[in-house]
């Protein structure tokens, strides 16, 4: 990734300049790498900065969606003709007690029943959807490692499909094919290992595209625009795009690949997804650990008490979304 | 008009540090500083200010901005070709519920690096353009001018990296002292040449009465 966004080994320069360390001595790379993979998560578990836009579709009978996140926002129901709608958020209380008007999605609910690693969490619909529907969740997440090339645009090397002749593989991905045959990325990835995938679908007619991360599936995309994914790999290491087509000729085109990967810091170029505003505050959440294990801790007290104004402050100018009112636009 | 290059900052900061030719902060170190702080003047401020046009957008509720290395995003217009629409902020909450006049873009909100749409746009491709807050998106050398971070704000980044020349030197009472001024300074400019008022239309008007105070 490249600048203004600071890889592992930009930031340690950073930390080993305020806690005037050039080289490693009493604090080790590992110690710092670990103190900024801590500090990323904790800047994006208080300012909910890494925020996505995840598809998801309702199982006919099941109340609770799957989410791979920190938190849901909002929801909102893609009806298959007609206006997008956001759900209404409800506690389970109100379920089945507030007016419902036909049985597609009309109201959500938070009730986080994790599995057991945490990466899963729930929500419920209300009422019980009768059927498959399309939602798309508005949550915060954790930041994540991002892929060297970011994002992806270059198909023509590193990917192979199936059957050659249904892909052209250049500046995007594109199929056409009365099959569907899958396109697989030659870089393997790490397996059990939480990926989010965003991507951009264009020309999309018959064809329901589903990524799979480790041989596990991730959300099927039936519309154009920008799509992402998060994807709790399985035991295998490959990336791949299926595309299954409905019928007579299906097409669709991918482009614009970003793929993020959850972990710690490990090597000197591994680059958080976070914005790079704040990657002063890494540095400093880092700062504040090294003072606290050099026993300087008034001085940790003090950067602390810094880095959290300032994490505040950034949420409240960059994070939150603040509305225009009515009267914003009225001459008077 | 550029007025501070890295070289000039460098010099300020060493004459304040009292260490003329780098010893304990070397010069790599002041680089960095001075290239942390034009960021973060940037990020405080808002003062880079961009007009980010997106041509020829496909139907589709969110556009992606990443690559924009956008902070914030103050407007959008909606290019009608011969005129351009103000484009209102919502809250997300909002999607599918307030009134719409058509299916031209109307309403957006910014989601972490993506703009979402409202209503979804039923023309084939529409043109936007972005009035956004962005980050600088090069790297300074010293013969560099703080190039795209507005004259006023020059000297925030020597006051910042003064602040963490002063940590690394553990003078930690001076590098709190030089936050202070730093802020202090920050806002005040942010106040005066950031922020935008537009004028009501009773400004034209000569007032009714004017409270003069006696000097």
């Amino acid at each position: 990734m490249a600048y203004p966004f600071l890889a592992a080994s930009d930031l340690e320069a950073r930390v080993r300049t305020y806690l005037n360390e050039v080289s490693a001595d009493f604090y080790t790379q590992t110690q710092i790498y670990n103190w900024l993979s801590l500090g990323a998560r904790e800047i994006a578990q208080k300012s909910t900065c890494v925020r996505r836009v995840l598809e998801a579709i309702t199982v006919n009978g099941e109340k609770r969606v799957a989410t791979n996140c920190y938190k849901v926002f909002h929801v909102e129901y893609i009806p298959a003709s007609g206006r997008k709608v956001m759900l209404t958020k409800i506690d389970p209380l109100k379920v089945g007690n507030y007016p419902s008007n036909g049985t597609h999605p009309q109201y959500w609910y938070e009730w986080s029943v994790t599995n057991a690693g945490g990466e899963y969490q729930f929500i419920g619909i209300d009422p019980t959807p009768n059927d498959t529907y399309n939602l798309r969740l508005y949550v915060a997440d954790l930041p994540k490692i991002i892929h060297t090339t970011y994002p992806i645009v270059s198909w023509g090397s590193g990917w192979t499909a199936a059957t050659p002749a249904d892909w052209t593989l250049g500046s995007t991905a594109a199929f056409s094919a009365t099959a569907g045959t899958i396109l697989t990325w030659g870089t393997a990835i790490t397996a059990n290992v939480n990926y989010s995938l965003g991507f951009n679908v264009t020309n999309l007619s018959n064809v329901v595209l589903t990524p799979y991360a480790g041989g596990t599936a991730g959300q099927y995309i039936t519309t154009n625009g920008f799509h992402q994914v998060n994807i709790l790999a399985g035991s295998g290491t490959s990336l791949v795009f299926s595309p299954s087509v409905s019928s007579g000729t299906g097409t669709v085109t991918i482009d614009n690949l970003y793929i993020a990967k959850e972990g710690n810091l490990s090597a000197s170029t591994d680059a958080y997804e976070l914005d790079p505003q704040w990657n002063r505050l890494l540095a400093l959440y880092s700062t504040m650990c090294g003072l606290t294990r050099g026993s300087r801790i008034a001085v940790a007290q003090a950067l602390g008490e810094l880095y959290k104004n300032e994490v505040e402050y950034l949420r409240q100018l960059n994070v939150e979304v603040i509305p225009d009112g009515k009267n914003s636009i009225i001459y008077r | 008009m550029p007025t501070l290059t890295v070289s000039d900052i460098k010099t300020l900061v060493r004459d304040m540090i009292t260490e003329a030719t780098p010893s304990v902060v070397t010069d790599t170190e002041l680089t960095n500083l001075i290239n942390d702080g034009y960021k973060e003047v940037a990020v405080k401020s808002l003062s880079y200010e961009k007009k980010i046009t997106k041509t020829n957008i496909p139907i589709a509720r969110r556009i992606s901005l990443i690559g924009e290395n956008i902070l914030k995003v103050h407007y959008v217009e909606y290019n009608l070709g011969s005129s351009c629409l103000g484009m209102q902020q919502i809250f997300p909450e909002r999607i599918g519920h307030i009134p719409i006049d058509g299916y031209s873009p109307q309403y957006y909100f910014k989601w972490w690096n993506c703009l979402t749409i409202e209503p979804m746009p039923d023309v084939a491709t529409y043109d936007l353009y972005i009035y956004a807050s962005c980050i600088p998106g090069t790297v300074l050398t010293d013969s560099d001018y703080l190039t795209y971070l507005p004259e006023e704000f020059h000297e925030c980044v020597w006051q910042f990296a003064l602040t963490y020349a002063s940590y690394k030197l553990k003078r930690y009472g001076e590098a709190a002292m030089y936050y202070n001024r730093y802020i202090d300074n920050l806002q005040k400019r942010k106040f005066e040449y950031v922020y935008k008022y537009a004028d009501p239309r009773l400004i034209q008007d000569i007032p009714a009465n004017v409270k003069k105070t006696r000097k």
